[in-house]
């Protein structure tokens, strides 16, 4: 599935490890801090998920918008 | 691939300072005798230390434990270890069937799975298998695998499955039947007495509010809890890091590591992040990533002081740190500079491959992302990955439609071996530049029956698997030439490096390709035999595969030889390459004319012919080709299509043998014996050859006619004698089921007991066998059936059966009347045909 995908994990990420996600936005938001990016398919968006839970991150949300029909 | 590490398929080592969970114990006895137990949390959860722990209490010697890698998306390599485990059980006998299985090494046939399936299923105690990070089992077969396991073989096995995610598994439905118990990260999470217990086991003095906080902020996460009992174990100031720890909005693991790397002097925090890149890292490898020297020692101070770091540097047991650890510093490398960890990646990259490891090189060369480095190891490995059925680690390293010349030949044989066209990698290989070694492509495109401009002879390369592909591929090249004693000579040399060297996918190639070049030199027996070991299951290719294409044509034309059309014609007919599919053609179209479908089989003949057009094929094929359709266009009596195939021989083939049999047939078949005899002559007076139509057999079998008809018959027995010598060592049946019903009555005398060649013409004459169950004897008619063959007179058969001469006269004459026949060498000859001596 591509498309934007924005995934959110809780706390403060420090700047070690948001130099995991390189190509991702990380913004953060009270308590919270979200990564967003587009994928080209569901394996990308897995790769990321993997490396949340390899870090110790704790996921809080994911949330898949598919790329709007061209035209 | 068969050998398994020891450390992969042991019970894992509980930590030193582990707190028993009684609880979770509990819960996870409960599922003893559930199929299914499922163990399913994030990393740190302590999943594998609990299920050690439970398991290790008293069911060990029932239970084998596998810790799977990430190179276990290979089905090979996964259930390599899983037997490996399983056939280390002290609860499986030393002669059950499991002892037998075997993975293969080339390919992974899903037989195996029923197999191993039914081998458990039939175990005398049941037994437990363990697979520890089971998220790591992708691959569809292996996932399928697990199902089978699942729902077949129970009762003898009980499956453990701990990882990270849920595996692909029917989990609602096992739920909803009860075979089912899950152990999840709530139930894994420590309570506040197993945290104090655990900070308590680990030398940290606490008091009750401390604790609260530390398990408050982890969660009751183990892995948080060790690493905050790390930092705790040299802090200063206990009450500081806590204040500090609770107040923090960084994620917990964040945080945790931040202590923990705060607390190593700055070379240690150097060399774990330069070595974080490898999760497995040999003292070798852990100084080329750092770039010193010491760099074991360093390790090996953090392995001894603190705990961080495990193994002993060497090859069996090498460094590696907690998975959590070891992912933040890989992000801290990539932090201080953007190619940092792309440089690591490729340092290890060059070190595995110095070692002679090209799975774990590839896949560091892909991490690094350097084209140049990833073409150049592919390029250096490829002959071997591919001969060895390593063709999963090759597409991983080569990605989408390869430009690189190297990158595509290997994408080649990536395609070969999924049954895929090789047009664009083809393609792409060709247009390498100038000061490319294109040994490797030439031999790939030889295989394929490309023509390659460069010379073929020459020494063949050092490199053991680069010099078995190309004898592979010269070999394909004279198959191609029609040149079938150099083909051999070249398949033979491959097959020896092959076997050698362990390159089971060349093995079976090698195989196949020689079936064709003996089955092309008249060894008819040796050619089947080979295409056999081409073809057996365990070493099966996709059979689209040109090379098992032609090993089946192989084995359906030496079917027909030998009497076996139904053989011969349930032999799939499909094949990529124009000759080969010509081939099989020819022996479905003969196979169906021996079945008895005599004009079905002419019209298929014509067809594969007419399909064929203008392309050449080797002569040996042209000539089988050629004497089949023209026996079914004699015996069907269309004389005009009997003389349109004799006249394709004559202008492939001129002056060949096989022209002279079938100008030896006309003549016979219009009855002008003279004119058959002289076609023949040249036959029977130079020394006989094998070929693949035991063409000098059915020349002997004509002259047998022939002197019959001149009323010669001790030279026609001669002759019929001389056919039977030259066929049996070829297991050549098929001459004898169309040779003249005279010059079969007349073999009728060498099935007397005894007789040199009885055992052989008993079956060249049931080879025409027709009507297997056609004719109902009686016991007793039966008994008398089988002596009229021998030499004894009626009355010594009445004798030998204790009955009167009379009646054996009667049950002899109820026995002519049920054959169709008045003599006694009639009644043996037709018994024969329909089967009922032999």
């Amino acid at each position: 599935m591509s498309g934007r995908f924005e995934i959110r994990v809780s706390g403060r990420l420090s700047d070690r490890t948001r130099a995991a996600f390189p190509g991702l936005t990380v913004e953060e938001v009270p308590a919270e801090t979200v990564l967003s990016g587009w994928s080209r398919d569901a394996d990308e968006v897995h790769t990321v998920l993997d490396r949340i839970q390899a870090l110790g991150l704790e996921l809080v949300s994911l949330l898949q918008v598919p790329e709007p029909p061209e035209g | 691939m068969a050998h398994v590490r020891r450390s992969r398929t042991g019970l894992p080592p509980l930590p030193p300072e582990h707190v028993r969970r009684r609880d979770v114990e509990a819960r996870l006895a409960r599922g003893a005798d559930r199929d299914l137990v499922l163990v399913s949390a994030p990393p740190g959860f302590g999943k594998t230390s609990v299920l050690a722990s439970w398991i290790g209490d008293d069911d060990a010697p029932d239970t084998a434990w596998v810790t799977l890698e990430p190179e276990d998306r290979d089905p090979r390599r996964l259930w390599s270890a899983v037997l490996a485990a399983l056939t280390a059980l002290p609860a499986v006998p030393p002669s059950h069937r499991l002892h037998r299985l075997v993975v293969s090494r080339s390919v992974m046939a899903p037989e195996f799975l029923a197999d191993l399936t039914e081998a458990l299923a039939s175990l005398p105690t049941p037994v437990r298998l363990v697979l520890d990070d089971v998220q790591h089992v992708t691959d569809p077969l292996s996932v399928h695998g697990l199902e089978v396991l699942l729902r077949d073989a129970s009762p003898g096995l009980r499956l453990v499955l701990a990882g990270r995610r849920d595996p692909p598994l029917p989990l609602p439905r096992l739920r909803l039947d009860e075979r089912l118990v899950e152990v999840r990260a709530e139930q894994l999470q420590f309570s506040p007495a197993e945290s104090a217990a655990l900070l308590s086991a680990c030398g940290i003095d606490l008091d009750d509010a401390q604790v609260a906080v530390l398990h408050e902020r982890t969660g009751g996460w183990v892995a948080g809890l060790r690493l905050a009992a790390l930092s705790l174990r040299e802090h200063p100031d206990p009450a500081r890091f806590l204040d500090g720890f609770s107040g923090d909005e960084r994620p917990v693991a964040d945080y945790l590591v931040d202590e923990v790397l705060a607390g190593l002097s700055e070379p240690h925090r150097e060399v774990l992040r330069r070595t974080s890149v490898a999760a497995r890292v040999p003292a070798g490898l852990a100084a080329r990533l750092a770039g010193r020297e010491d760099a074991a020692e360093l390790l090996d101070d953090l392995a001894r002081d603190t705990g961080l770091v495990g193994g002993s540097g060497t090859a069996a047991d090498p460094y590696h740190l907690p998975e959590l650890l070891r992912t933040h510093l890989v992000a801290d490398l990539g932090r201080r500079g953007p190619t940092l960890v792309a440089d690591r990646e490729a340092v290890a990259a060059r070190w595995w491959s110095e070692q002679g490891d090209p799975v774990r090189a590839l896949r560091h060369a892909a991490m690094a992302g350097d084209g140049g480095l990833l073409a150049d190891l592919v390029g250096r490995w490829a002959p071997w990955l591919a001969g060895r059925g390593e063709h999963d680690v090759l597409a991983a390293a080569i990605g989408r439609d390869p430009t690189d010349p190297r990158l595509a030949t290997a994408a080649i044989h990536v395609r070969l071996a999924r049954g895929e066209p090789v047009g664009p990698a083809l393609r792409a290989a060709r247009r390498a530049g100038p000061g490319v070694d294109t040994t490797f492509r030439d031999a790939t495109e030889r295989l394929l029956g490309c023509r390659v401009p460069r010379p073929a002879a020459g020494h063949p390369p050092a490199d053991p698997s680069l010099a078995a592909h190309v004898h592979l591929g010269r070999g394909s090249a004279a198959l191609g030439d029609d040149d079938a004693p150099g083909a051999r000579a070249e398949l033979e040399a491959a097959l020896a490096l092959a076997h050698r060297h362990g390159l089971d996918v060349l093995v079976q190639r090698a195989h196949a390709l020689l079936a064709v070049a003996l089955w092309a030199e008249g060894d008819v027996p040796g050619a089947r035999e080979t295409a056999g070991r081409a073809l057996a299951a365990g070493v099966s290719t996709p059979a689209v595969a040109p090379w098992t294409a032609a090993a089946r044509a192989v084995e359906a034309h030496a079917a027909l030889l030998a009497g076996d059309p139904a053989r011969a014609r349930a032999t799939p007919g499909d094949a990529p390459v124009a000759t080969v599919r010509f081939a099989l053609r020819c022996a479905h179209g003969g196979a169906a004319f021996d079945l008895g479908h005599r004009a079905v089989g002419l019209l298929e003949l014509q067809a594969a012919r007419a399909e064929l057009g203008g392309d050449p094929v080797p002569a040996a094929l042209t000539a089988v080709a050629a004497l089949l359709e023209h026996r079914a266009a004699l015996a069907l009596g269309h004389r005009t299509a009997a003389t349109a195939v004799a006249a394709w021989l004559a202008g492939r083939c001129p002056d060949s043998p096989a022209t002279a049999l079938v100008r030896a047939r006309t003549a016979a078949a219009a009855g002008d014996h003279a004119a058959a005899r002289a076609a023949l002559a040249p036959l029977l007076t130079r020394r006989p050859q094998p070929t693949p139509d035991a063409l000098d057999v059915e020349a002997w079998l004509l002259e047998s006619r022939g002197r019959l008809a001149r009323e010669d018959r001790p030279g026609a027995r001669t002759a019929a004698r001389h056919a039977a010598d030259l066929a049996a060592p070829l297991d050549a049946l098929r001459p004898f089921a169309h040779a003249d019903t005279a010059v079969r009555a007349l073999l009728v005398d060498e099935l007397a007991a005894g007789a040199p060649r009885a055992g052989f013409v008993a079956r060249a004459l049931a080879a025409g066998a027709t009507s297997p169950a056609g004719t109902g004897l009686s016991g007793r008619e039966h008994d008398v059936l089988i002596r009229l063959p021998s030499l004894e007179s009626l009355d010594e058969i009445a004798g030998a059966l204790d009955v009167s001469i009379n009646t054996v006269k009667t049950h002899v004459r109820a026995l002519y009347g049920k054959l169709g026949v008045t003599t006694r060498r009639d009644a043996v000859l037709v018994a024969h045909e329909q089967g009922l001596l032999g």
